[in-house]
């Protein structure tokens, strides 16, 4: 706090704020399609007859089409309320000593201020067991968490810790967990969908193939292959984006850009000198690689460390990090 | 008739876009009302705050009771300030609530035992991490009043600020350099 105030040029905040939004929307819109599209294909694979003339196809696709973007529809409001706590849950938090517990709230309880978050708005938090220091945050309709690792709480001062929280309720102020959480409930079910539709398979056979029908089958059968691909590529091409962004929400909401590229530092130095176990429970990656605050090995996701203490360097954090 | 269409066409747009603006407006001065009461809250949970770290103090330092008499002094004062909701009493109180803390800090530093009880650790953090609120919920305050200064200014929504007298909101400023630099707990 004692750190001159970086000088911060909000007009030029907001406008890549509002690019940030438009961009999430878009990725929303793409989800929606393709998790309508696999819905679709996982259909025609499954039930769609090669004997059926291009009226009878015509008429299968008429039906299916409006069934598949309902049922979509309807999962992606089911997710709106429900994914965060499932996320949570399978991450699986664990109590800490209440003066711990109350060192964390109290900190999310300042950047929340900071960010003029209150009553309702306020995040829950979680403290994760894992040696590996890391930290994201999850929302829903009904709430949010931020969630930290008992790694991170390690190696990091109070400053330090505040800075990646202030990170993470960026996150939470432009509302990209929400959609993230959601994409990524959504990213698993068209994951499921195509591994259902490629195992059942209707069994076809005899005469009067209709080449129209066997080549959508095919296709079907190919997008069912691609879709969880293709949905993550989707998400990933929000996430650079989204990092960026929360770093310069961290910062105008500590007003401290020193301490968040030091925290990156020590994280990025303790990732460096411990090879963390790949065991499931351990691992905060194998889950929510795409919510962490910090990954190592994703730099399709995630902007590389020293361009982000760059771009932190550029705020004015100390040059010397 | 065409005329008229077009007339109506125009005048309808430019009431939504009224409407539209003087609704953002609202909803900037109301985010300006909201982050002033968080600052009063804050301040008043460092004010609820005090008796508890002088009870915690007096276990240890009994006869430092001139300090313990001018922080209950101080305390009533900030009270009063607290109470005015205005910002000028919101910054005294700051004032003298910081003042008041520091006092009782400078005399645990000469009893290790009280510096070690883990009771007294845990008003710290609490305290210090008030103090820290305070100081967001004020930066949180002038970056709304920054944001809607800045509409009521700009032209063209001043237009509709100016109709409906939109007043201009102050910043709350911290006069005393030792309140604008809130302290560092450090727990490395």
């Amino acid at each position: 706090m004692d750190n001159a105030p970086a000088p911060i040029d909000r007009e030029n905040f907001r406008v890549r704020l509002g690019k940030l939004k438009r961009g999430i929307a878009f990725s929303w819109v793409v989800n929606f399609i393709l998790l309508t599209l696999t819905l679709e294909a996982a259909m025609i694979f499954i039930f769609m007859s090669e004997k059926l003339s291009n009226e009878q196809i015509l008429g299968f696709l008429l039906v299916t089409t409006p069934l598949a973007a309902v049922v979509s529809a309807i999962a992606m409001a089911i997710l709106s309320a429900r994914s965060w706590k499932a996320i949570a849950l399978e991450l699986g938090t664990i109590e800490v000593d209440p003066r711990t517990q109350r060192y964390i709230e109290n900190i999310v309880e300042e950047m929340a201020l900071a960010a003029g978050l209150h009553g309702d708005e306020l995040p829950q938090v979680g403290v994760i067991n894992s040696r590996e220091p890391n930290a994201f945050a999850l929302a829903g309709r009904s709430g949010s968490l931020i969630g930290v690792t008992t790694g991170l709480l390690e190696i990091t001062n109070r400053e330090e810790l505040q800075a990646v929280i202030a990170h993470e309720v960026g996150h939470l102020l432009t509302g990209d967990s929400k959609a993230m959480t959601k994409l990524i409930a959504m990213s698993s079910i068209v994951a499921v969908i195509s591994g259902i539709g490629t195992r059942v398979f209707g069994g076809r056979g005899g005469d009067n193939k209709n080449p129209l029908a066997i080549v959508l089958i095919v296709l079907s059968l190919i997008f069912l292959i691609a879709a969880p691909f293709l949905s993550q590529l989707a998400n990933a091409s929000m996430q650079r984006k989204r990092e960026s962004q929360a770093d310069a929400t961290a910062v105008r909401l500590t007003r401290n850009p020193s301490a968040l590229a030091t925290a990156l530092r020590k994280i990025d130095g303790s990732y460096s000198s411990h090879s963390f176990s790949k065991k499931k429970n351990e691992s905060v990656d194998q889950t929510a690689k795409q919510l962490a605050f910090f990954s190592r090995n994703a730099y399709r996701t995630h902007p590389p460390i020293e361009e982000r203490v760059a771009q932190l360097k550029r705020m004015g954090a100390d040059p010397t990090i | 008739m065409l005329a008229i269409i077009i007339a109506v066409v125009v005048v309808a747009i430019l009431a939504i876009w009224a409407v539209v603006q003087y609704n953002k407006l609202v909803s900037l001065r109301n985010t300006v009302d909201e982050s002033f009461g968080q600052i009063d809250t804050q301040l008043q949970r460092r004010f609820d705050l005090i008796p508890n770290l002088v009870n915690t103090v007096k276990e240890y330092a009994r006869h430092e009771t001139s300090v313990f008499e001018a922080v209950t002094n101080a305390r009533a004062e900030a009270s009063k300030a607290i109470a005015s909701h205005s910002g000028q009493g919101l910054a005294k109180a700051d004032r003298l609530l910081n003042d008041a803390t520091m006092r009782i800090n400078a005399v645990a530093e000469a009893y290790p035992d009280l510096k070690a009880s883990s009771n007294f650790g845990q008003l710290q953090e609490e305290l210090a991490s008030t103090e820290n609120k305070v100081a967001f919920s004020r930066q949180a305050y002038n970056d709304s009043v920054n944001d809607y200064n800045t509409k009521r200014e700009q032209f063209p929504s001043s237009i509709i600020a100016g109709i409906f007298k939109f007043s201009k909101r102050d910043m709350f400023v911290v006069e005393d350099e030792s309140v604008r630099k809130a302290p560092k707990v450090d727990f490395s």
